[in-house]
């Protein structure tokens, strides 16, 4: 069921207003920032593609289906644009962030050395980055943008029996990965 | 669900926020969208148009005259042609056919003609 107040946006957009789209981007920008962060793991790349899917968003409004959540619709754009960024990019340079557990431990020790230890941002993020790849969009689309496992599967493609076995497996590395980094002081974090 | 509050809330501490310019950015894009001129890459070029066209025009040119001469029983070419006894609502279906594309092709042409003239 769509949200009313982006129901109301995206007629007014449609209409011809385009400076009202500006309050459908400001609503969502965080979130779509986050999830493009989580799938790219890179920050420039994951603003860059947020903002090009706010743009595709516009230029397809009219196709946009008024019972549909403009959420899930989003996220399905953000997941599609950082794949292909994600694709162009590993066609062009060696990635380094997927070799997890080697990277992490000297991630983390780096992490130590600049930041002080109430800067837990980090060792989240660090966390994330231990996740395959098809936990951290379960787990981010799930938990983060609160999508139902039948949003994220209408989003991904991923069927709902593999997103929620993605999503206990995801949980269980995420913590194991996190009291790894941080031992006790997780029990801070909630 | 107490468990899933927490994640989120981990997960919240953890994510990327969208920079303080986002919004600008965005709405920049948008409106460069708007006030830019789109053009279309043709598929081919006007030279291969051309030849497509004439070769397209002799194409219907020859099975018209094909139509009209297995009217007329002095040709004796036509005549052994006549021995494989096409039906000749075949030849209609074919001449209706052609003549149908092309006018529904020229329309087509026409019509995007005036809709590329909007942007």
């Amino acid at each position: 069921m769509a949200n009313q107040n982006d129901l109301i946006i995206i007629q007014k957009v449609l209409a011809g207003d385009t400076n009202a789209y500006a309050a459908l981007v400001n609503n969502y920008k965080n979130m779509a920032v986050a999830l493009a962060y989580n799938i790219l793991l890179n920050r420039e790349d994951a603003e860059e593609v947020a903002q090009d899917a706010f743009v595709k968003a516009y230029s397809f409004l009219k196709s946009f289906k008024e019972n549909a959540k403009f959420s899930t619709w989003l996220y399905r754009i953000i997941v599609n644009t950082a794949l292909n960024k994600k694709k162009i990019k590993k066609h062009y340079s060696i990635e380094l962030t997927e070799s997890l557990n080697d990277d992490l431990s000297a991630g983390v020790a780096d992490i130590m050395a600049i930041q002080n230890n109430n800067d837990h941002k980090k060792y989240i993020q660090l966390a994330i980055r231990s996740l395959s790849y098809n936990e951290r969009i379960c787990i981010t689309l799930y938990y983060l943008n609160e999508l139902s496992v039948e949003e994220i599967n209408e989003s991904t493609g991923i069927t709902t029996s593999n997103i929620k076995v993605l999503l206990f497996r995801g949980r269980k590395n995420f913590y194991r990965a996190l009291h790894n980094h941080l031992k006790d002081e997780i029990l801070n974090l909630i | 669900m107490e468990q899933d509050n927490k994640l989120k809330k981990i997960l919240l501490k953890g994510s990327e926020m969208a920079s303080v310019n986002f919004d600008e950015a965005v709405m920049e894009k948008v409106n460069n969208l708007l006030t830019k001129k789109i053009y279309y890459q043709p598929l081919v070029t006007d030279k291969m148009k051309k030849i497509l066209f004439f070769s397209f025009f002799l194409l219907v040119m020859f099975i018209l005259l094909l139509c009209l001469m297995i009217g007329s029983p002095g040709i004796t070419f036509i005549n052994q042609v006549k021995v494989l006894q096409a039906p000749e609502y075949l030849y209609y279906k074919i001449f209706t056919f052609i003549l149908s594309f092309w006018i529904v092709f020229a329309l087509n042409y026409f019509i995007k003609q005036n809709k590329l003239q909007l942007y």
